[in-house]
């Protein structure tokens, strides 16, 4: 089922294009990342599919449904990128507020619970107004989520926070997933799009240049595999016949006396590689791959040109 | 609708606001009642011409009321939008209930006020003067809708603030001014005011009921089309 949809979705702000033309479909149970620069519109995007701001152009959908809806809302929890709340409320105070304005009457054990999943139970009955940037963050994730709906949005939800916090909070996106809720999430933290979502897009001045699971993008990446293997010491006609065979998959090849390093395209290469020179009679004491990081494909991606390059699961 | 009003009033009600709110109504109007005890032939048979401090009360509502509103509430909206807390409202509501819920909280408030404020008069008065407390939540609405549009229409609170003042300042005086003349060019106006239907009294008393809703319709129409 298509959570999210959107067709042509623009904004422009003046004769800015913000947003340049998004066609985007997210499915249920997927951790989707949206990944760009300060200004690439990411923020502005899931402000749209929100209600925050209204689209120049092109329509979206959310549970297959055009407008916000009573219903939709019910089902969407969202944390906008900057988290201001009532000074003079309490934490639990405003759960309960932010819950029953979606039409769900959250009582105080679960707003607790809620409240405990970011680490924030001792400061449920403290006035927002002392809180600092980091409780800010945590108790927005908790107010995105109180009403248990099926789709988050997550606009920058570490971003601010201590390490510590920050991994809880991973965990806790991956947790709500495991539950079946659908999230959508922004960083500029390439090591954790990477590490936790399903799904990623990478946004450049309002246009995606690539979308796809971290294995499509790296195979789009259009990379080499750095294979390095440690080994028994290789004798002259060893080396040799190890030079021939490891010659039909690569060109790069460094051979050391009990070290290898080999470029390959893909990672089917390795297991024949493995074989191939274990029938030499060559001992293999380790194998290490290094494929490309999510930071390496976003950084050669920068200068990529305007055109949407997609790939479809 | 009804969290964001009750959310509304309990703010506006928390502060020291309503004890000042009730303490400069009652005490104006006491005070207001004995200037008003010399006017009263002028003043007619209905409830004003019997009872200076109905009268005392009235002058106060409809010269100042649009000033206290606009006093306690001119940020409603846009202090929310600049400060960001409106994004979590519009993430979980219609931006029409938000609209609504917030003319409902306001008008709670401004309805207790009044009613402790009339009932403390009436311990002086020896009646509760009903008339008067109607026609000063017509006004005190109508007041409030005004307000919102300006909330909604100004992003930056320092401007609504200003802006605020100078209506609830100009406001009356242009109001008077157009139902006193004879000039075509001015006492057009008197038909937006609410101040023209308060004076005809009798049912055209409905008509600022009318403005009020046509005011938050407005309000609605704008909100929704903009960007938070």
């Amino acid at each position: 089922m298509d959570v999210i949809k959107t067709t042509s979705l623009r904004k422009e702000f003046g004769k800015q294009a913000v947003v340049n033309g998004i066609d985007l479909t997210v499915k249920q149970g997927e951790i989707y990342g949206f990944l760009g620069r300060n200004g690439a519109g990411k923020s502005t995007f899931i402000n749209m599919l929100t209600g925050i701001i209204l689209p120049s152009g092109g329509e979206f959908s959310l549970f297959s449904e055009k407008a916000l809806t009573p219903e939709i809302r019910r089902k969407v929890g969202v944390l906008p990128d900057y988290s201001t709340f009532y000074d003079h409320l309490t934490a639990i105070q405003h759960l309960r507020f932010f819950s029953s304005l979606c039409g769900v009457k959250a009582g105080k054990k679960h707003c607790l619970e809620t409240l405990d999943k970011v680490g924030m139970k001792e400061q449920a009955n403290k006035k927002v107004g002392k809180f600092s940037f980091g409780m800010k963050k945590k108790l927005g994730i908790a107010q995105s989520v109180v009403h248990n709906p099926e789709l988050i949005f997550l606009d920058e939800p570490t971003s601010g926070v201590d390490a510590e916090s920050a991994i809880q909070i991973q965990e806790l996106i991956r947790e709500l997933n495991r539950g079946g809720m659908t999230i959508f999430m922004t960083s500029h933290n390439l090591h954790e799009v990477e590490k936790i979502c399903t799904r990623i897009a990478i946004m450049k001045k309002g246009r995606i240049t690539h979308e796809g699971t971290m294995d499509e993008l790296r195979k789009m990446h259009n990379s080499t595999m750095n294979i390095k293997l440690v080994h028994s010491p290789l004798a002259s006609p060893k080396k040799e016949k190890s030079y021939a065979f490891l010659s039909k998959f690569s060109h790069n090849i460094l051979i050391g006396p009990t070290e290898t390093s080999v470029e390959v395209g893909t990672e089917d290469s390795i297991p024949i590689i493995i074989r191939g020179l274990s029938e030499l009679g060559i001992d293999l004491f380790r194998v290490t791959a290094d494929q490309p990081s999510l930071e390496e494909i976003f950084l050669e991606k920068k200068g990529s040109p305007q055109t949407a390059d997609k790939m479809h699961a | 609708m009804n969290t964001i009003c009750f959310h509304e009033f309990k703010s506006l009600f928390k502060s020291f606001k309503t004890l000042a709110i009730i303490g400069i109504i009652f005490g104006s109007s006491y005070l207001l009642a004995d200037v008003m005890g010399q006017f009263m032939q002028e003043l007619g048979t209905g409830e004003l011409g019997k009872n200076a401090y109905a009268a005392g009360l009235m002058i106060l509502i409809v010269f100042f009321g649009l000033f206290f509103v606009s006093g306690l509430s001119h940020d409603t909206i846009n202090r929310e939008v600049s400060s960001r807390t409106m994004r979590f409202l519009v993430t979980k509501t219609s931006r029409t209930k938000i609209i609504i819920g917030k003319f409902m909280g306001i008008s709670l408030f401004w309805t207790l006020c009044l009613f402790i404020s009339f009932l403390l008069i009436s311990s002086f008065s020896k009646e509760f003067l009903w008339l008067s407390f109607a026609e000063s939540i017509i006004f005190i609405t109508y007041s409030i809708s005004l307000i919102l549009l300006i909330s909604v229409a100004f992003p930056r609170p320092a401007v609504t603030m200003f802006s605020g003042i100078i209506l609830a300042l100009l406001f009356p005086a242009v109001s008077f001014w157009a139902i006193a003349t004879s000039n075509p060019l001015v006492s057009w106006v008197k038909f937006l005011s609410p101040y023209y239907y308060i004076y005809l009294g009798g049912s055209y008393i409905l008509m600022p009921i009318a403005m009020t809703v046509l005011l938050l319709a407005l309000s609605i129409f704008l909100f929704k089309r903009s960007d938070l």
